[in-house]
């Protein structure tokens, strides 16, 4: 048929294409949102997994005609047939989606990408490192392994430490703060690297690996990978690329692996094996 | 555009079945894929059988293929610009060989006819390029991409009317299939490469490829890891419709249109400068089954249109102008 969106068939649940949804509710969570979309006929993503989101109305309305591509997201829960997406306003498209009230229409797409695999695993003793808006995929894989992640998350200040809330049922959860208002000061590595001797006893004695499994800003995400490697560290590794489409359609996503190849992090990721990549890129700074 | 040449345009006919001909390939609509803004195996390997089902576009046009393979331009590759996007992807692909032998089995599935793009650096390059699809059955037509640049002086050699009808005359033969050219949108003159083209054998020309264009970081350096790259998007609508009018009008071979097409209303835009065949690509990145739904409306439109010209027989002239406007057939289709 050249016509209608097709209906089943695809791993993306009812509707494989686009989903019109709507907006349930968007409530401020620090300086960042949490936005819960109504997705009753989605498939349930895993843990790592995102979704690219636009606004249907006001998408492009912005002063110098942003934005254009809707924005990759990771989920943070997905609970009773609705998304969670935790949301910092870094640019034009992140703006429109805080800005969401509820009662409003989204695009979504997804879920896309490669999700945690080593962290999934029965056999892990899983830490979860993350820095800022980048505890989303790690609250997801929380989720999926009730009381058993270690929560090692890192924060500009005490207002965006109350995105650590979200988190449910770890094991146990440690914070740090850059400028100390909270916790300890430093980053969630700095948090990792205390507990690291800990953590391998506690997983020796129980028959178990430690698995690092990160998310967070490049420089932060940059010295987990190298702490884990030098470390030989198992560890998987949530990325960001600017993206366009998010099934690897348009090849604009890459980054470079370890052995010199490019990898697209919208469907060889978002998550990868540490070990696979090379150094991960800053290009704001 | 004058109404005679409009006239004696025979590019896309209708047969009996109101199905559309684009160099003889039957098309179900007139809505086809930008080269390189829908890798399939990628697509199929997030959507499945729904994409196969409903495979969005008329025919499919491959990716850029290349002799040698290419890794693709340094990241960052992408910039969202002003209604627009930029890339500097840098055509990966796996080679010639490995596209024939690991891809092609793929395509070769696809319930529409495929067209392969290909590049070559030179006349011997591409002269191999069009032997080997010569060769494949799965192939119903090759496009050149001649926006590469040529040893000789760096220019791209689309951009020079001598250049491309030289390049063309010396490979054109090597080709058994119908050749489309996508024109370069950097170029002084591009009604001029056009009628270049269709001088030298092109069957058909598309347009706009992207149009050269650069972003910088904050610090001054550019954003881009290739330095600049190419622009798409609704930012470049209008270029792109002024550059289709004004090709349409100097060729007599039919035109594909593109360049930020986002809906039926955009395509109808196209076909009215006088394209036959539309193309959707960056905004497949924002909705990949918005072509689908584009072809579905303009094909309502042309459903429509083929009654009013079995009912023109009785009432003629009016009814033919809305017919022919309503998009998919060229003048010529309504006196056959």
């Amino acid at each position: 048929m050249a016509g209608s969106v097709p209906s089943t068939g695809s791993r993306l649940g009812q509707g494989a294409g686009r989903r019109e949804l709507v907006v349930l509710a968007n409530q401020p969570c620090g300086p960042y949102r949490l936005l819960q979309v109504d997705d009753p006929h989605g498939a349930t993503p895993q843990p790592g997994q995102f979704a690219m989101l636009s606004a249907l109305e006001g998408w492009g309305a912005g002063a110098d005609g942003r934005p254009y591509l809707p924005r990759a997201l990771s989920y943070a829960r997905h609970r009773d047939g609705q998304a969670h997406f935790l949301i910092a306003e870094v640019g034009p498209g992140t703006k429109r989606l805080c800005a969401l009230a509820p009662g409003e229409r989204v695009g979504m797409l997804g879920p896309l990408g490669r999700p945690f695999q080593r962290a999934a695993d029965a056999q892990a003793h899983v830490l979860l490192v993350g820095g800022g808006i980048g505890i989303a995929p790690l609250l997801a894989l929380c989720d999926l392994l009730p009381g058993r992640a270690h929560a090692l998350f890192g924060f500009r200040d005490a207002s965006c430490a109350q995105a650590a809330e979200l988190c449910e049922r770890p094991a146990a959860l440690q914070i740090a703060t850059d400028d100390g208002s909270v916790g300890r000061r430093g980053s969630a590595v700095e948090l990792l690297v205390a507990e690291l001797a800990r953590a391998r006893q506690a997983a020796a004695s129980a028959g178990r690996q430690v698995v690092v499994a990160g998310c967070g800003p490049p420089p932060m995400l940059e010295a987990l990978r190298r702490f884990c490697r030098e470390r030989d560290l198992a560890c998987e590794l949530s990325v960001e690329a600017p993206m366009a489409c998010g099934y690897g359609a348009c090849h604009g996503c890459v980054l470079e692996l370890r052995e010199g190849s490019y990898a697209r992090a919208c469907i060889e990721g978002p998550v990868f094996a540490g070990e696979r990549l090379g150094p991960i890129p800053d290009y704001e700074a | 555009m004058p109404a005679d040449r409009q006239g004696a345009r025979p590019p896309v006919r209708i047969s009996s079945a109101g199905a559309l001909e684009l160099c003889g390939i039957a098309l179900a609509h007139p809505v086809i894929n930008g080269s390189g803004t829908y890798d399939l195996r990628a697509a199929l390997s997030v959507f499945g059988q729904a994409l196969l089902d409903a495979m969005p576009f008329a025919a499919y046009v491959s990716k850029t293929i290349t002799i040698a393979p290419r890794q693709g331009n340094p990241p960052p590759r992408l910039w969202e610009s002003s209604a627009g996007l930029l890339n500097s992807i840098g055509l990966p692909n796996p080679g010639l060989r490995a596209y024939l032998e690991e891809e092609l089995p793929l395509l070769e599935q696809l319930s529409v006819p495929l067209i392969t793009n290909v590049m070559g650096a030179d006349v011997d390059e591409i002269r191999e390029l069009f032997e080997a699809c010569s060769e494949q059955p799965a192939i119903a037509a090759v496009e050149l991409n001649v926006s590469c640049p040529n040893v000789k002086d760096g220019l791209d050699i689309g951009s020079d009317p001598r250049t491309l009808h030289e390049v063309l005359r010396k490979t054109r033969a090597a080709l058994s299939k119908p050749l489309i050219v996508k024109l370069t949108p950097n170029t002084a003159d591009v009604a001029a490469c056009a009628a270049a083209a269709e001088q030298a054998g092109a069957d058909a020309l598309s347009l706009i490829n992207t149009l050269r264009a650069a972003a910088m970081r904050s610090d001054g350096r550019p954003w881009l890891g290739a330095r600049s790259g190419g622009l798409s998007g609704p930012a470049i609508r209008p270029i792109a419709l002024a550059q289709v009018a004004a090709v349409a009008e100097r060729v007599q071979i039919p035109v594909i249109g593109m360049g930020g097409i986002q809906s039926a209303r955009h395509a109808r835009d196209f076909l009215a400068a006088g394209a036959s065949v539309v193309a959707v690509g960056t905004e497949s990145f924002r909705d990949p089954f918005l072509a689908a739904r584009i072809a579905a409306e303009l094909s309502g439109e042309r459903a429509l249109a083929n009654f009013a010209r079995s009912a023109a027989i009785a009432a003629p002239a009016p009814n033919r102008q809305g017919a022919r406007r309503a998009g998919c057939e060229p003048a010529r289709a309504e006196t056959e």
